[in-house]
């Protein structure tokens, strides 16, 4: 057999796995083997990759053991380990304006691999059946040329558990209300799937029905949202406030949030009802010391490392991210999953460009 | 027109432009100036406050008597047969960031007897603070009276106005911030002869001579000089190195990298400071490895050492300091002639032959260093700075033949 179907066949019988009901120690040999195969092949297929992992990786290697990369070299590099031709798809992070968005290359295996990951993640909290689906946030979120922004991929990842795709939002980010009116009329006594971004639906649902006086009544709506607390954290939002205002100004009460990223798309990190993001099975996290990068112990807050059997198609399964993390235990959650669970306390703190070249700023020039 | 209004505020708060302009400058290094700057060096010497500071206590020691009747008697060799007189109005436009960097040559110009506008950052620091509360007593003393009409520090000039109002004036400017705010600065234009003395981007480099080194005691000593160079303003300073030239044996680099970091550790006042520092010298790291333009680390801790195999313009672009260095090893000194383009403003050197360092940095070929001192040196001031000679630049000088 060939690599590639080694690694083929370990990921689809992980896949097979509940996903939160493995050993830990049965998850971690089964991934340990999974990475050994995904090394190998990024070595052979991404000179990048190569010239930064010399080290060999075994499938007695252990997962901290592993090298992983910083997610800013997706923003640097166009990082790929298949062949031009193989890329169906160009996922872009949601670079803030100005930034250099990550750029991930998607070829159909990855592609196909994320979206099982996804809908077998999300089962376990919706069910086997397709929703109505309301979105928050505008249809133009969707570019034209082939490349995804982050948005438009998430909303695409979960679209496809959903029916009646309803947008919430008009292309300048104001509620569109008919659409809004009509969706929670229809759809007021049964099961209804919400999906949008953290930000977005604080700033342009939430916020937005306040301003406007409107409430919804959805008392069966599941919301499901993502992104980060960053620009929340700013206006001194908790994710307790998030879910009372929501709770009034929606009637929604199921709300779940999630940790994922452009640069391991497919195994996200699902909110508990202890609120704790849980490791799927295709999928661990670390945790390092932000001053030496060594392992923080359990409770230790550190920068979060993920790492995720998914990604071919780009060096992306093992990735040092830029945001902070505690790890609170593996396995013994209150809710029952099994697993490593963790909390995510926001980003690194930018690093300030100072010194010698950082003068007081540009003189205006009329800007 | 009330040119106060140019600025969100000034220092003295009684001082306007217009004001300053309507005094004559002083003589060079009248006692009056000499005292002040005497008065400076004690309060930032003696004042409690102050001594949380080093750059503001290494500030105050530069300032002190000796030091300043040293440059007293070098101009006043330079004045046989001259006449050395102020330029008239100096405007200084400082960093955001390096505290004090702009005193020194905010001094040298009061020196030379000029009017000065110094224009701030928009950034604060206690440091700047302190300092700017130090000079304000100061010049609200009646004997500091003179110094007081003739200098004037504005904070929040950013307005088109007050940029051309500034340019305007000025008979010198001292343009700090590297390229781009050098360049954006330039843009008001300034009278025709007008001085410029601009400090453009630059980084600095340290050539160590492993053949001469041994382990112990010397390794010791090299690291915690190098350290000197590289702690302040988080290695941001322009003459802080950044670049590590490795000459010879090779033998003792890992050992020199474990203890240049355990020099940095054993120094931190507050270790939580710099949460982010790795992960930055983690993505310049693999930046350069995916290139294939370095090795795997030496050290990535509170410190980070990165062996490289060249050193080019888009590298110390992406260098974001914070105690990072760039390693390359050479064979001989030689082959350092191909390293020092004209970006590289400071030169350290550590066990490098006095003689063949001189032969070397004479060749025309060469653009690069404009000083060369050795290891621990690198950001004590001079008069003379970044190829610049501050005091000349900065006075007038009139020629005198008699016969």
């Amino acid at each position: 057999m060939t690599m590639a179907e080694d690694y083929q066949n370990a990921l689809s019988a992980l896949l097979d796995e509940p996903v939160y009901g493995l050993s830990q120690s049965e998850k971690l040999t089964r991934l340990q083997a999974v990475f050994a195969l995904l090394h190998e092949h990024h070595n052979q297929h991404c000179t990048a990759y190569h010239n930064m992992f010399r080290q060999p990786v075994t499938c007695n290697t252990p997962l901290d053991q592993l090298p992983f990369i910083a997610v800013r070299l997706f923003k640097l590099f166009a990082l790929k380990s298949v062949p031009d031709n193989d890329v169906v798809k160009c996922l872009m992070s949601s670079g803030t304006s100005g930034q250099v968005p990550s750029r991930i290359f998607l070829d159909s295996l990855t592609s196909r691999m994320q979206s099982k990951a996804l809908v077998k993640i999300l089962q376990q909290f919706l069910g086997k059946q397709r929703l109505p689906m309301l979105i928050i946030d505008s249809p133009d979120v969707k570019g034209a040329d082939g490349k995804l922004n982050a948005r438009a991929a998430g909303i695409q990842g979960l679209a496809m558990f959903g029916r009646d795709h309803t947008y919430a939002l008009n292309p300048d980010m104001t509620l569109n209300t008919e659409a809004i009116s009509a969706f929670s009329q229809r759809y007021h006594d049964q099961p209804v799937l919400v999906f949008g971004f953290t930000f977005m639906v604080w700033q342009h649902f939430v916020s937005a029905l306040k301003a406007s006086g409107m409430t919804l009544h959805l008392p069966h709506a599941h919301l499901f949202h993502s992104g980060g607390w960053k620009k929340l954290e700013a206006q001194k939002v908790s994710n307790e406030t998030f879910k009372q205002q929501l709770l009034a100004v929606a009637g929604i009460s199921a709300v779940t949030n999630f940790y994922g990223m452009a640069e391991q798309v497919g195994s996200v990190f699902m909110e508990c009802e202890e609120g704790m993001l849980h490791a799927p099975v295709t999928a661990e996290v670390i945790v390092r010391n932000p001053y030496d990068l060594s392992l923080a112990k359990t409770g230790e807050s550190g920068l979060i490392q993920v790492l995720s059997a998914l990604p071919y198609s780009y060096p992306g399964y093992s990735i040092l991210t830029e945001d902070r993390g505690t790890i609170h235990g593996v396995g013994d959650c209150k809710c029952g999953r099994s697993g490593t669970y963790f909390t995510v306390q926001g980003r690194l703190p930018k690093v300030e460009v100072r010194g010698c070249s950082d003068t007081s700023s540009s003189p205006g020039l009329g800007a | 027109m009330d040119k106060q209004n140019l600025f969100d505020s000034v220092m003295p708060a009684t001082l306007s432009l217009d004001d300053l302009l309507t005094q004559p400058p002083m003589p060079v290094a009248s006692q009056s100036i000499l005292n002040f700057i005497q008065a400076l060096s004690d309060t930032l010497l003696k004042d409690p406050a102050c001594r949380a500071f080093p750059d503001v206590v290494a500030l105050g020691f530069w300032l002190r008597d000796g030091n300043i009747k040293r440059l007293v008697k070098q101009i006043n060799s330079s004045a046989q047969q001259a006449l050395i007189k102020p330029v008239g109005t100096v405007v200084h436009y400082t960093p955001n960031n390096v505290d004090t960097m702009f005193l020194y040559s905010w001094v040298c110009a009061l020196l030379m007897g000029n009017r000065n506008v110094v224009r701030l950052g928009s950034a604060d620091s206690p440091a700047k603070q302190m300092l700017l509360t130090c000079l304000e007593r100061l010049f609200s003393l009646p004997e500091h009276a003179d110094i007081a009409f003739r200098n004037l520090f504005v904070q929040g000039a950013k307005s088109d106005e007050s940029n051309h109002a500034l340019a305007q004036v000025a008979d010198a400017r001292v343009l700090w911030g590297g390229d781009d705010s050098v360049l954006s600065i330039k843009q008001y234009q300034a009278k025709p002869r007008c001085r410029d003395i601009s400090f453009a981007d630059r980084y600095s480099a340290v050539v160590i001579n492993g053949d001469e080194l041994t382990d112990g005691e010397q390794l010791n000593t090299l690291c915690e000089l190098l350290w000197q160079d590289a702690k302040p303003y988080a290695q941001q300073a322009c003459s802080s190195p950044r670049v590590l030239f490795w000459l010879g044996d090779k033998s003792l680099q890992g050992e020199f990298a474990r203890l240049l970091n355990e020099q940095a550790i054993g120094q931190d006042t507050a270790p939580s400071d710099g949460i982010s520092r790795v992960n930055e010298h983690l993505v310049m790291s693999q930046w350069l490895q995916c290139q294939s333009l370095a090795d795997a680390p030496l050290v990535m801790n509170r410190v980070s050492v990165i062996p490289v195999h060249q050193i080019n313009a888009q590298m110390m672009e992406m260098h974001c300091g914070d105690a990072l260095f760039l390693m390359r090893t050479l064979d001989t000194l030689n082959d350092l002639a191909d390293c020092l383009p004209a970006r590289v403003q400071t030169l350290t050197y550590w066990g490098v032959e006095r003689d063949a360092l001189l032969k070397l940095l004479a060749e025309p070929s060469i653009q690069g260093v404009d000083r060369c001192v050795s290891v621990g040196k690198a950001l004590t001031f001079s008069p003379e700075w970044d190829g610049y000679r501050l005091l000349v630049s900065l006075s007038r000088y009139v020629q005198l033949d008699w016969g």
